[in-house]
């Protein structure tokens, strides 16, 4: 009989309402917060939509996740407090790692993408959430967790926790966290950098909760002030249509795959990282990084 | 049904963030100068050409293969290079171009040609065209 635990996520929704509105009378106030009504209505339609289809999931779901652990743990690992905080430090890692694929694997970030379509930065882009995640492989990385022996359940549980942790830090409105915070715990700071689209920007800070996994995988660039963040996509939407936000990099995967010579190329559009074509016509972000350093080349101080 | 308050909510919420929050900015030239350049630093812009209502801007460049294309669907710019694998189709309408752009992503845009020379702008959009054999449909 599988654990009953609450769900985090649909206990958090009031909570989450209330922040939005203590964040846009903020905002109205002292300009901190900046909001858009189309960009407000889309990113909440996303979040609405994406519950949706995670409900209309969620049988298939419990049952691979249980079919998994009741065939080949390694271990029975109960439901004791130790174990609920190691699958939360543990589930962090997976969720780091699932994260970091999905900025470089076409593949996985035609489901991500989504998150970061947007040029705002608020309380309602932590609610821009992908519809598509179960067309990916992504769900393979919580297999080790359940294989170790935690139970689905307990996967779930803590997998909440972190979502809700995540919403918190989608704003321009907290500065910094005190410095002991910064170092071990993913921050509004650290995720503005995640979502900024500045050259320097691309490709940092995967955490969901613990910022170490970035500082220990070389992933970790902290907010630079004389650097301001700017939001969105290296290549923006100019769209709000939730149905074309959800879509559009599958559309761009299908049509390149289908225009591919090769099933080298074919593969290489769905697995190499967002932007990478045989020719080189298009930017990987590690091009743009490069361009940036051509344009604007570190300065190093005179000795 | 949950949804479906859901959506009203969202709706309201989004209403709410359009009255506190209203979207006067306007393009000018400095913005579509200074956004353009941020998406293609390696290019050179000739001319800029914003249409009357302030939302959409054409930018001849240096290299006439290609077209620059900003606009502001919303309180944000969204820039695109327009070169021949990115292709577009454009027809007049009443004062107005509607700009085609072959773009999952971007809606078809409506550039209101009030006091620029017709002409200029048929010119400079026709340039990186007429080499792929008559893609301006007009
Ligand atoms: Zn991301
Ligand atoms: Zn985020």
């Amino acid at each position: 009989m599988p654990l009953d635990l609450p769900k985090p996520t649909e206990w958090a929704i009031p909570l989450f309402i209330l922040c939005i509105l203590i964040e846009i009378a903020y905002g109205y106030k002292t300009g901190r917060a900046v909001f858009e009504k189309k960009d407000t209505f889309t990113s909440m339609v996303m979040g609405l939509g994406s519950t949706i289809v995670s409900a209309s999931l969620a049988g298939i779901t419990i049952v691979t996740a249980y079919w998994v652990w009741e065939n080949f743990r390694l271990f029975d690992l109960g439901a004791t407090i130790p174990v609920f905080l190691a699958a939360l430090v543990l589930d962090d890692f997976r969720y780091y790692w699932i994260h970091r694929f999905g900025h470089r694997i076409r593949w996985m970030w035609a489901a991500h993408v989504i998150h970061h379509s947007s040029q705002h930065y608020n309380l309602t882009t932590a609610l821009r959430q992908t519809w598509t995640s179960p067309l990916t492989p992504g769900f393979l990385l919580a297999f080790p967790l359940y294989i170790i022996g935690f139970e689905p359940a307990i996967v779930f549980f803590v997998s909440g926790l972190n979502l809700i942790y995540q919403f918190w830090i989608h704003t321009e409105a907290i500065d910094r966290m005190p410095r002991w915070f910064e170092a071990v715990f993913n921050t509004p700071s650290h995720h503005r950098v995640h979502h900024a689209t500045n050259p320097k920007y691309l490709d940092s800070n995967y955490a969901g909760i613990f910022i170490i996994w970035d500082k220990m995988f070389g992933t970790f660039i902290p907010e630079d002030k004389s650097l301001p963040c700017r939001y969105g996509l290296v290549q923006d939407l100019g769209t709000y249509n939730p149905l074309k936000v959800a879509t559009h990099e599958w559309v761009g995967i299908f049509k390149d795959m289908w225009h591919a010579k090769g099933i080298k190329n074919k593969l290489m559009f769905l697995l190499a990282p967002p932007g990478w074509t045989p020719d080189g016509s298009r930017l990987t972000s590690d091009m743009i990084k490069a361009r940036d350093l051509k344009y604007n080349p570190v300065k190093t101080p005179k000795s | 049904m949950l949804e479906i308050v859901s959506l009203l909510a969202i709706i309201a919420l989004a209403y709410l963030t359009g009255w506190l929050f209203p979207n006067r900015l306007q393009l000018t030239e400095e913005r579509v100068r200074r956004n353009f350049l941020r998406c293609y630093p390696d290019q050179q812009i000739a001319e800029i050409f914003i249409d009357d209502e302030g939302r959409t801007a054409l930018l001849r460049l240096q290299n006439e293969q290609s077209v620059g294309l900003v606009l502001q669907p919303s309180d944000r710019i969204v820039c695109r290079m327009l070169t021949i694998p990115v292709q577009f189709d454009i027809s007049p309408t009443d004062g107005a171009l509607i700009i085609k752009v072959h773009d999952y992503v971007v809606p078809d845009v409506r550039f209101s040609i009030g006091n620029i020379a017709p002409d200029r702008l048929e010119e400079m959009l026709r340039a990186g065209h007429d080499n792929k054999g008559g893609q301006y449909a007009t």
